[in-house]
């Protein structure tokens, strides 16, 4: 019961940290607001599609929580870590807008706030992966496959 | 000066643009277009004004969001870098440095990716909705943090490619 409630206070403050940190983002950017409504829109289907199908529903949420349950019990620290880890990278790479918008770095400090970012989040970002493929073996290298894949094709996508 | 409109789409990945401006109005003209032109890029688009009476540079920033940042320097400052001034506009070749592979990489992955990381999440929120469906508040937590692992392994993978093609953008091997 007390394992339970842990999670529920994890998962309420990430989605409160989520929130806050959109509708500051929106309040700045009214213009970016159909980006994120393409979102929410999109689960919506998704939603009435896997409710006139309970079946397939029930196998995709029952599939998540054994894969969860796995982890949890052959990660070990890691799993421990990769929590703590989750919510540090958020705050680190949202550090950012946060700082630009208010200017709270110098300009000629940027670099250093920029490298401090990136060492930061992939070094957490390491100790996620590492868990992932602990747990999943070979699934796990395919999810992060598919990840890296999604990845690169958005950047080409970007820059072309 | 007829030149710029066309001339400053080169900055966009890059260099310095040098204008000589003792009337200290070109910075403004051309840094009002950059920003409608260029809106999109980030930080490396740069005008520098030569105020040839008094010897400063009028450094003019555009930034990735519009904004635009104006630093008054000495030009004994920028002059060592100057490959050549018989032009008004003097594109700077990158040189595989560090500083130029953090320029890149912050060009190429602020803020893009922390917005990225924002969206993921804010999406994941929603998605998992079909979770609280058939496994309640439980199965929405058990979603939602599963959903957010994806997305941090999705923004630090953009953020490797970055650091990559930085590496790569500055010249190096």
């Amino acid at each position: 019961m007390q394992k339970k409630r842990e999670d529920y206070v994890f998962v309420f403050l990430l989605v409160a940290l989520t929130a806050a940190f959109v509708l500051w983002h929106l309040q700045l950017n009214p213009q970016q607001l159909p980006y994120f409504l393409v979102g929410p829109f999109v689960a919506l289907v998704f939603a009435v599609l896997l409710a006139l199908k309970p079946e397939y529903g029930r196998r995709f949420v029952d599939r998540i929580r054994r894969w969860r349950a796995s982890q949890e019990e052959l990660g070990g620290k890691l799993f421990h870590y990769q929590r703590i880890a989750l919510i540090l990278f958020f705050i680190t790479l949202l550090t950012y807008p946060i700082v630009l918008e208010y200017k709270l770095v110098p300009s000629q400090y940027m670099s250093y706030l920029v490298l401090t970012i990136f060492i930061v989040a992939v070094t957490l970002s390491f100790i996620v992966i590492a868990d992932v493929l602990k747990v999943s073996g070979k699934w796990g290298i395919i999810f992060i496959t598919i990840i890296i894949l999604i990845a690169v094709l958005r950047m080409l996508l970007r820059f072309h | 000066m007829n030149a710029m409109p066309r001339d400053a789409g080169k900055f966009k990945t890059g260099g310095i643009l040098i204008v000589f401006d003792e009337s200290k109005k070109m910075s403004q003209m051309l840094a009002t277009h950059l920003r409608l032109t260029t809106a999109t890029k980030s930080l490396i688009v740069e005008a520098l004004t030569i105020n040839g009476a008094e010897s400063y540079i009028t450094y003019v920033l555009v930034t990735r969001n519009g904004g635009i940042l104006t630093i008054k320097t000495s030009y004994e400052h920028y002059k060592s870098k100057i490959a050549t001034t018989s032009s008004d506009l003097i594109h700077l070749l990158k040189e595989c440095t560090f500083e130029c592979w953090i320029n890149e990489l912050a060009d190429c992955a602020f803020p893009d990716i922390p917005l990225d990381l924002l969206s993921c999440m804010w999406d994941c929120m929603f998605f998992s909705f079909v979770c609280f469906i058939f496994g309640g508040m439980a199965g929405y937590a058990t979603c939602v943090e599963a959903c957010i692992t994806a997305c941090q392994i999705y923004v630090s993978i953009e953020l490797i490619i970055c650091a990559i093609l930085a590496f790569f953008e500055c010249g190096c091997p």
